[in-house]
């Protein structure tokens, strides 16, 4: 509780915020916010740093270089969305790979956001977990096929959405739904045997 | 979830083969295809065909033409049993061949069948078949039949130096025979052929039961 009464929650609390209700303050880092927003954006506040400042995990076990030329393309497309997140020694923790395409493009300066508010093990902990999640998701095939369909206009490269042009042809052809039903004229019959006439002699006969 | 059948393409049948079936390959013989789309989405075929002899018929005094076999079930991920699936396919294949009497098909216990499906569908199992001679070529074990089809000769000293010089002979258990009558004369003759279903066999890894009598061949999973 702070002087003028509002209730203030701590920042501990922090990976509860978005559960909490309204009419609360917010303690973080020592300062005192009066609305969600503004601890938001204090949490989230996007800086721009230059690629050279950041410094890569040494001990990053993801391998992530044949991925860095998909990340180059969807930067030039999409532009670069999503920060890079460091710690406070600007050490990454997610976005080497965005990291190892900004130093490709020669990029000057990109997006990053900062966590101080973990500690070195959780830190730890978050740089594995943020990888793990991506590979614990599934896809749905069908799904993809039809979303990829829907791009398929002609007027982007479908290679820009990460899939290469040989899987998106193979899932095309695994789901494709192209198999529509057809006239019983085509199916054979299996009651009766048809006739058969020799090449040979022109003989005819039923086998 | 709409459930539809139809009959089906080739084109359709071989891509539902090479995708969703173990053998990777249509029948050899003259075939009668059924499609199953779900929700509006092609999601497999169920095929029957001529007998793989010609003699098929005989046990049951049928003609060649009065019996065929359901060769395959290739179906992808699906919401509809595949029992139901596989009744509404034989009502197809009675219309468009009335002459048929007997359904046969075989479940094989070395791809881990058993023929729960069957037993699902009320058809009448009557044993398993006798051993075949099956050959190992090419990393594939193959129905010596299927080995004179494929590379010309089912000769193994032949095989051995014109295709794989490690083909071998391969001793294959028999399969689950299971019939389908399809007018009530054969049914009360072949009602006398019938044995007590095959228990489902405990998987190799698994907890499952050998026997889960009034389960309906699976458990579900326990609600969380």
């Amino acid at each position: 509780m702070d002087t003028t009464g509002i209730p203030v929650l701590d920042e501990s609390l922090s990976p509860y915020f978005y559960q909490l209700p309204a009419g609360f303050n917010y303690r973080k880092n020592g300062s005192e916010f009066n609305s969600r927003q503004a601890v938001l954006s204090a949490m989230m506040k996007v800086i721009e740093l230059a690629p050279s400042q950041l410094k890569p995990y040494e001990n990053n076990p993801r391998q992530n270089d044949d991925a860095v030329g998909v990340v180059i393309r969807s930067i030039k497309e999409f532009g670069f969305r999503q920060p890079i997140v460091v710690d406070q020694d600007y050490v990454i923790i997610v976005g080497h790979t965005r990291y190892k395409a900004a130093l490709k493009m020669g990029l000057k300066m990109v997006p990053v956001v900062i966590i101080d508010d973990l500690d070195p093990m959780k830190v730890k902990a978050y740089r594995l977990a943020d990888n793990r999640t991506h590979e614990l998701s599934n896809w749905d095939f069908p799904l993809l096929k039809d979303e990829l369909e829907s791009l398929d206009t002609g007027e982007i490269d479908l290679e820009m959405t990460g899939w290469l042009q040989s899987e998106i042809e193979e899932l095309m052809t695994k789901y494709g739904d192209e198999f529509e039903p057809v006239s019983e004229d085509e199916q054979g019959r299996l009651d009766e045997k048809s006739p058969v006439t020799c090449p040979k002699c022109g003989h005819e006969f039923t086998p | 979830m709409s459930l539809h059948l139809d009959w089906a393409s080739h084109k359709a049948a071989l891509h539902a083969v090479q995708n969703w079936h173990y053998s990777r390959c249509m029948p050899s013989s003259k075939t009668v295809k059924i499609g199953v789309w779900e929700n509006d989405r092609f999601i497999g075929v169920v095929i029957f065909s001529r007998g793989a002899c010609a003699n098929i018929g005989k046990p049951y005094n049928l003609q060649q033409t009065e019996i065929c076999e359901l060769t395959r079930i290739a179906l992808d991920k699906h919401e509809a049993p595949v029992s139901r699936i596989v009744r509404i396919a034989i009502l197809f294949l009675k219309r468009s061949n009335p002459g048929l009497k007997l359904i046969v098909s075989y479940a094989d216990p070395a791809q881990g069948h058993y023929g729960g499906i069957y037993k699902a569908g009320g058809w009448i199992y009557t044993g398993k078949t006798e051993n075949k001679p099956t050959i190992r070529i090419k990393g594939r074990v193959r129905h010596t039949r299927s080995v004179s089809s494929v590379f010309g000769s089912s000769s193994l000293p032949w095989l051995r130096k014109h295709i794989d010089p490690a083909a071998e002979m391969v001793a294959q258990p028999g399969k689950h025979r299971y019939l389908f009558p399809l007018t009530k004369g054969i049914r009360g003759k072949v009602e006398t052929l019938s044995k007590l279903y095959p228990e489902c066999p405990a998987s190799i890894d698994g907890d499952a039961p050998v026997s889960q009598t009034g389960q309906g061949g699976s458990i579900p999973t326990a609600g969380l």
